[in-house]
C-alpha cells in the first residue's frame, strides 16, 4: 500500500501488522495489514466471510493471532482478552446490540463495570453519567428505562453510549445498520459525524455500500482473508470499491444472459394472503428470472409460501401455462411444476444430517424408486451429475450436508429440483450467508436454469444482486407492487425508495 | 395498517393490567375468599403458624432462585435439605450443640453448592442432569445415614427453639427467614456480584462480552444457594421434632420451583425474585392450611397449586414475549 501522505509520527492511532488467523480448515486472516488515522471514520469493508469480523475479534481480543503485530497509539499491544483492548483503548459495539432486555439503560451501559460506593452500587452517579453521555448522542429516552421497551434504533444508542463511557480511543461498529430502519439509521450516521467532530477514531464495519460512502473518510476492504486496498473516499468511485472488494469487474459478478423470452408460465391475479398481501398480480415468462424486492415484513416471503402451497391464498388466481390452479400444498406445488428454494435453508431446505447423495433425491425420490425402493446407482448417478453441474464441493456423495459450506449447502438445496423437470423456481433470499464465489455459482445455475425454459422468481433483500441478475425487478411494501422495473432502469437507492415505501 | 394499529392499542392496557397483577391478585385473592369462608384462617395464632409452616419451603424457594438467577437449575435442593436434617437431627440425638449442627448444616450445603457449581461450571455438565446427580447421591448418604428410618427427638428445648419458637407473637423462624431475604435482595439489587448473576442469567452473551464470568457467577449462585438449603436442613429438624426416613425431599423442591416460577409474574419483566418468590412461597404453602381451614383436604392443594402455576407462568410467557424473549419456562 502507498504510504499516506503528509503522515507524522503518532497520526495512526492503530496499526496492525501481517495479522494472520488460521481457524481449523481454513486460512481465516493472511498477513492483512491496517492502519487507523486518529480521528477518522474508517470503514472496514468486505462481503460477508471477508474476515472482517475475524479481524476485529482479533483487535478486540476475542481471538487471539497466529501472526502478527498491533500496535496502539505507537505501542505494541498485548491484546489476550476483550478486557485487555478494553484497557488500551478500544471499544466496540456489535452487530446484535447484546443487552440485557430486563435491565434499565443505566444498568446495561454500565454493565461489567458497575460503580460501587462502600460495597454497593451507586445508582445516583452511574444516572448521571448515562444521561451525561445520552446527552451527548442526543438520545430520546432516559436511563432509567428499561431495555425491552426501547426500539431496535434506541437499543443501539444504547451501546454506543455503554462505549461512550468507557472513554475510547477507538471506537468501532460491527454492523450497526444490521437491523435498523432508513431513519434510525439516519440517527445513527448523524451520532457518527457527531463523534468524529468530538474528535473520537472509528472503525466501521459494513458491507453495505451506500453508507460506507455516506459516514467514511477511508475504506480498508478485505477479501478472501486478505487486504485487498485502503482506499480514500473522496478519490475513489464506487464501482473501483466494489472492483476491489470481489477482485473482478462488476459485470462479472453477475453471469447474466440476454434470453430470449419465451411464453408466460405463471400467473398472479390479484392475489391475497390475510393482510400480508394484498392484490398481487404479475406474469412470469419462460426464461425469465423476475426478481421481487422486498424488505423485511413487506410479504415477498408470504407470497413465496402462497406460491409454493404452503400457505394458502386467501383471494386472487394462479395460472400456470394458462390453466388456472389451485395449489393447495407443496406436494401439488411440486407435482405440478414449480420448486422452492426457501429463505431458512438450514431448517426448511437440506436435511442436514442425512448425505449429499440423500439430500439431492429427497425431492424426487419416487422418480428413483422402484415400488418404493430407492434404486441406489440410479440415485448416486443421478446426484454425481448434479453435483458436477452445480459444482457441489464435496468430499464425496455421502458427506453429510451440515458439514459443507453455506455456498455448497445452498447448492444442495437447488441441486434437489433438478432431479424432477421442474419449470417454476422461487428463490428466496438464495445467497444470504454465502461466500462470493458460490453466489457467483448460483447465480450461473440460475442463468443456466432460466436458458433451458424454466421461469425464475428471485426474492432477496440484496438489492444489488436484483440489479444484476433480474429481466424485471417487482418492488413490494405491505403486501403491494408499488414499483415495475425493467433491467437498467433502477439503482439500488430508487428499489429502497419504493420498498420503503409507506402506503 | 391503520386498523391494526387501533387493535393493538385496545388490546394492550387489559392485557397488561391482567399479565401484571394476574397473579398477585389470583393468589390473594384465592386466599382471601377461602379465609372468610372460615374466619379460623384469620386469628392472630394460626396466621403466625402460616407463617412459621412456610419458613422452610421459602428459604429453599430462594436457595432456588437464586440458582435460577445466574442461569443455573439445582434438582438437588430437596435431597440436600433432607440429609442436612437428618444429620442434624442425629447429631443432637447424640447430644451435640445447636451451634455445631448449625455449623454443620452450614457446611454440608456449602460443600453440595460447591460440587455442584464444579460439575457444571468446571466440567459442563449440563445442570439438570449434575444435580439430579447430586439428589440420588446424597439422598443415598441420609439413607446410609439414618439407616432409613426417622430420627425423632425428644426434650430438646434449646435446638428447638430455632424452629419453634416465637419472639413476641412472631415466630423465630420467620425472622431468620425476614433477615436472610434482606440480605439476599440488597445483595441480588444492588451489589455487583449480584447485578451480574441477573446479567448472566438474562443474557449470557451480553455478560461475556462485558468480561463478566459466567463461572464465577454460577459458582456464587450454587454455593450461596446450598448454604442456605443447608442450613435450612438444620431448621427443618427443630421444626420438625426431627427428620423424617424420606430421602429427596422432592415435594419441597417442586413447591420451592413452583415459587420461584410464580414469583416472576411479579415483576413488570418476568424477572425472577427473591421478594416475589417470597410471597409465592408463603401462598404455597398456605394454600394447604387455608384449605383445612375450610374443611377441604389438602390433597387438593397440588392440582390446584398445578393449575395456578400453568395458568400463571403462561402469563409470564406472554409477558416475556412482549418484549421479544422467550426463554425456557
Amino acid at each position: 500500500m502507498a504510504e499516506p501522505k503528509n503522515l507524522e509520527k503518532g497520526d495512526l492511532i492503530l496499526r496492525c501488522a501481517g495479522i494472520v488467523k488460521r481457524f481449523p480448515g481454513s486460512l481465516a486472516l493472511d498477513h492483512v495489514d491496517l492502519e487507523i488515522r486518529r480521528g477518522e471514520v474508517h470503514a472496514l469493508f468486505g462481503q460477508n466471510g471477508a474476515g472482517k469480523s475475524t479481524l476485529v475479534k482479533v483487535i478486540t481480543g476475542v481471538y487471539a493471532c497466529d501472526e502478527g503485530y498491533i500496535y496502539i497509539d505507537g505501542g505494541l499491544a498485548k491484546l489476550a482478552n476483550p478486557r485487555d483492548a478494553e484497557q488500551a483503548g478500544l471499544s466496540i459495539i456489535h452487530q446484535d446490540q447484546q443487552l440485557v432486555p430486563q435491565f434499565d439503560v443505566k444498568r446495561n451501559v454500565f454493565l461489567g463495570r458497575e460503580l460501587t460506593k462502600g460495597g454497593f452500587l451507586d445508582f445516583r452517579a452511574m444516572q448521571a453519567q448515562t444521561d451525561a453521555v445520552l446527552k451527548r448522542i442526543d438520545a430520546d429516552f432516559s436511563s432509567h428505562d428499561l431495555i425491552c421497551n426501547l426500539s431496535v434504533g434506541q437499543r443501539e444508542q444504547v451501546a454506543i453510549a455503554a462505549a461512550l463511557l468507557k472513554q475510547p480511543k477507538i471506537l468501532i461498529l460491527d454492523e450497526p445498520t444490521a437491523s435498523l430502519s432508513r431513519k434510525e439509521a439516519d440517527k445513527l450516521f448523524e451520532i457518527i459525524r457527531s463523534l468524529r467532530e468530538q474528535g473520537v477514531t472509528i472503525i466501521y464495519i459494513s458491507h453495505h455500500f451506500d453508507e460506507i460512502f455516506e459516514v467514511s473518510d477511508r475504506i480498508t476492504v478485505l477479501r478472501d482473508g486478505k487486504k485487498a486496498a485502503t482506499l480514500d473516499v473522496d478519490a475513489c468511485s464506487k464501482s473501483e470499491v466494489i472492483r476491489v472488494m470481489i477482485g473482478r469487474e462488476v459485470s462479472q459478478l453477475y453471469p447474466k444472459k440476454e434470453l430470449e423470452k419465451g411464453g408466460v408460465i405463471l400467473r398472479a391475479e390479484n392475489l391475497c394472503f390475510e393482510d400480508r398481501v394484498n392484490g398481487v398480480s404479475f406474469e412470469l415468462h419462460r426464461g425469465e428470472i423476475l426478481g421481487i424486492a422486498g424488505i423485511l415484513g413487506s410479504g415477498a416471503n408470504e407470497l413465496a409460501m402462497n406460491l409454493f402451497g404452503v400457505n394458502k391464498i386467501t383471494g386472487g388466481q394462479i395460472f400456470l401455462d394458462n390453466q388456472a390452479v389451485q395449489i393447495r400444498s407443496p406436494q401439488m406445488a411440486k407435482k405440478m411444476g414449480i420448486a422452492l428454494i426457501p429463505e431458512d435453508r438450514r431448517n426448511e431446505g437440506a436435511a442436514g444430517t442425512m448425505s449429499v447423495k440423500e439430500n439431492l433425491s429427497l425431492a424426487f425420490a419416487k422418480l428413483l424408486s422402484v415400488k418404493g425402493w430407492i434404486k441406489k446407482t440410479r440415485e448416486r448417478q443421478v446426484s454425481a451429475g448434479i453435483t458436477e453441474r452445480l459444482r457441489i464441493k464435496c468430499a464425496g456423495m455421502d458427506q453429510f450436508v451440515n458439514t459443507l459450506s453455506g455456498g455448497n449447502q445452498q447448492k444442495a438445496v437447488i441441486g434437489k429440483w433438478l432431479v424432477g423437470k421442474q419449470n417454476v423456481f422461487i428463490m428466496n433470499q438464495p445467497t444470504t450467508g454465502v461466500d462470493v464465489s458460490s453466489k457467483i455459482e448460483i447465480y450461473k445455475s440460475m442463468t443456466d436454469l432460466a436458458a433451458e425454459g424454466a421461469g425464475i422468481i428471485m426474492i432477496s433483500q440484496d438489492f444489488e444482486e436484483l440489479l444484476g441478475m433480474c429481466d424485471r425487478i417487482l418492488v413490494i411494501a405491505n403486501g403491494r407492487i408499488t414499483k415495475t422495473f425493467n433491467y437498467g432502469e433502477a439503482t439500488e437507492h430508487t428499489l429502497l425508495a419504493y420498498a420503503t415505501v409507506i402506503s | 395498517m391503520g386498523s391494526d394499529k387501533s387493535k393493538m392499542k385496545s388490546r394492550v392496557p387489559l392485557g397488561s393490567i391482567l399479565l401484571q397483577k394476574g397473579t398477585a391478585v389470583g393468589m390473594i385473592g384465592l386466599i382471601l375468599i377461602l379465609g372468610i369462608r372460615s374466619p379460623a384462617f384469620f386469628e392472630l395464632n394460626n396466621l403466625m403458624d402460616v407463617l412459621k409452616q412456610g419458613c422452610v419451603l421459602t428459604l429453599i424457594a430462594l436457595s432456588q432462585t437464586i440458582v435460577l438467577i445466574a442461569g443455573g437449575f439445582d434438582m438437588s435442593a430437596g435431597a440436600l435439605l433432607q440429609l442436612t436434617a437428618n444429620l442434624a437431627a442425629g447429631s443432637i440425638a447424640g447430644g451435640r450443640g445447636t451451634a455445631f449442627v448449625l455449623i454443620v448444616g452450614l457446611a454440608a450445603g456449602v460443600l453440595a453448592g460447591a460440587i455442584n457449581s464444579l460439575l457444571v461450571v468446571q466440567l459442563k455438565i449440563p445442570a439438570f442432569v449434575a444435580t439430579l446427580g447430586m439428589m440420588l447421591a446424597m439422598s443415598g448418604v441420609a439413607l446410609y445415614y439414618n439407616e432409613g428410618r426417622a430420627i425423632t427427638l425428644y426434650d430438646k428445648p434449646a435446638f428447638f427453639f430455632i424452629g419453634q419458637g416465637y419472639v413476641g407473637v412472631i415466630p423465630f423462624l420467620f425472622i431468620i427467614l425476614l433477615v436472610v431475604l434482606a440480605a439476599l435482595h440488597l445483595f441480588l439489587k444492588n451489589t455487583r456480584t449480584g447485578m451480574q448473576m441477573y446479567a448472566v442469567g438474562e443474557n449470557e452473551q451480553a455478560a461475556q462480552l462485558r468480561g463478566i464470568s459466567r463461572k464465577k457467577a454460577l459458582y456464587t449462585a450454587f454455593i450461596i444457594g446450598g448454604a442456605i438449603v443447608g442450613v435450612t436442613g438444620v431448621f427443618q429438624a427443630s421444626y420438625n421434632y426431627g427428620a423424617s426416613a424420606v430421602s429427596t425431599g422432592m415435594d419441597f423442591l417442586l413447591n420451592a420451583l413452583a415459587a420461584a416460577l410464580l414469583g416472576t409474574t411479579y415483576s413488570k419483566t418476568g424477572e425472577l425474585s427473591v421478594i416475589g418468590t417470597s410471597i409465592s412461597a408463603m401462598f404455597i404453602s398456605s394454600l394447604s392450611n387455608v384449605l383445612i381451614c375450610n374443611g377441604v383436604s389438602n390433597l387438593l392443594q397440588p392440582g390446584l397449586l398445578g393449575m395456578i402455576l400453568v395458568a400463571s407462568v403462561l402469563l409470564t410467557v406472554v409477558k416475556k414475549r412482549e418484549i421479544g424473549q422467550i426463554t425456557i419456562f
